[in-house]
């Protein structure tokens, strides 16, 4: 437990001004206490703390040169969740269609006009999710952390969560598409127990889906944040 | 003026070998000869930066103290990266010094 004194309320204050990100402020807070103890060399008088804390510099100033890099390390985790998601989304797709077959469950011909608009715009959102996924993946992981907030970059990170959010709409309209297709079908059939593998192979789907739009908002919220403290100049 | 080279300073401090924040400090303070007097604090932003953009990689150690302590490794991008930087500032070096010879030869005339 840390004693009370100048260095454990400067590390009070850098982890309050760290509050957009509470992983790294626990990383930094940790690595930051090791060195400012290190460098009392061994002297713990209050005069010594406030020597070695006024040496390291306002903790405000250093919260915000972490800003750049910690924003683009969490677009990067949305990012990858983007791909992740495409990924579940296709392989419980195509498990669906392959239980169908194995199956043998057919549609129901007065069923057939909804299943083939649907089929098509599923597909559609798919295509144009996974193209925006791709865009995106390679989009984000081209870009670098600069020193400080600058304008360009902040454009930066809005359009990485515009390409992420347009991404997860498009997978979101196929997950719909494919419950309400998948509802029809399993409603006209005589219920059994292999039933569960395409509800299953749904709420994997599903499940992917929302996380990436947990993650989208958590993105949003924390960039919102850090966009607040910068104030409009950025 | 450092703050536009705090990147390269940082990444000649780490060729070396690993080391943790406190100790790149040192590092800096001794290899200029105490000429490069940076606030601490501004150094660990820059660390995590490096990190986040592939040219460091870290792991925890434990120091001798029982403290846990972040220990930076230079990345073969990150060598990659130092070395592009030295040969443009000795580029740059050179271009100046050889403007700076020329001028040496010159009369200086004083403004009326």
């Amino acid at each position: 437990m840390r004693q009370s004194g100048p260095i454990a309320d400067y590390l009070d204050a850098l982890a309050r001004e760290l509050g957009f990100d509470i992983a790294l402020s626990r990383r930094v807070c940790a690595e930051i206490e090791d060195h400012l103890l290190q460098a009392t060399d061994g002297c713990l008088s209050i005069e010594s703390q406030r020597q070695v804390v006024a040496n390291f510099g306002d903790p405000r100033d250093i919260a915000r040169q972490y800003m750049t890099a910690a924003l683009l390390a969490h677009i990067r985790w949305v990012g990858l969740a983007m791909i992740g998601a495409s990924a579940a989304i296709f392989l419980a797709m195509e498990a669906r269609v392959v239980w169908y077959e194995v199956m043998q469950w057919k549609w129901n011909a007065e069923w057939e006009a909804v299943r083939a608009i649907g089929l098509a715009i599923d597909r559609c959102g798919f295509i144009v999710a996974v193209s925006i996924a791709l865009i995106g993946w390679v989009y984000i992981s081209t870009r670098r952390a600069p020193i400080r907030f600058h304008v360009t970059y902040s454009k930066e990170l809005k359009r990485c969560i515009v390409l992420c959010g347009a991404a997860a709409t498009g997978l979101i309209v196929s997950v719909t598409i494919e419950t309400v297709l998948a509802g029809i079908r399993l409603f006209e059939m005589k219920w059994s127990s292999a039933a569960l593998v395409p509800i299953l192979s749904l709420v994997i789907e599903m499940a992917a889906a929302a996380l990436l739009v947990l993650r989208i908002r958590a993105m949003m919220r924390r960039t919102a944040a850090v966009f607040s403290i910068l104030g409009p100049a950025g | 003026m450092l703050k536009g080279h705090l990147d390269m300073i940082v990444l000649a401090a780490l060729t070396n070998g690993p080391a943790h924040g406190y100790a790149i400090i040192q590092e800096i303070q001794r290899r200029s000869a105490g000429a490069f007097e940076l606030p601490e604090g501004t150094v660990y932003p820059v660390l995590h930066r490096l990190e986040k953009n592939g040219l460091l990689s870290s792991r925890w150690t434990i120091a001798e103290s029982g403290r846990k302590r972040r220990t930076y490794t230079l990345t073969r991008q990150g060598r990659q990266a130092f070395a592009n930087h030295r040969a443009v500032w000795q580029r740059f070096v050179d271009a100046i010094s050889g403007l700076f010879g020329e001028a040496s030869g010159a009369t200086v005339r004083p403004h009326r």
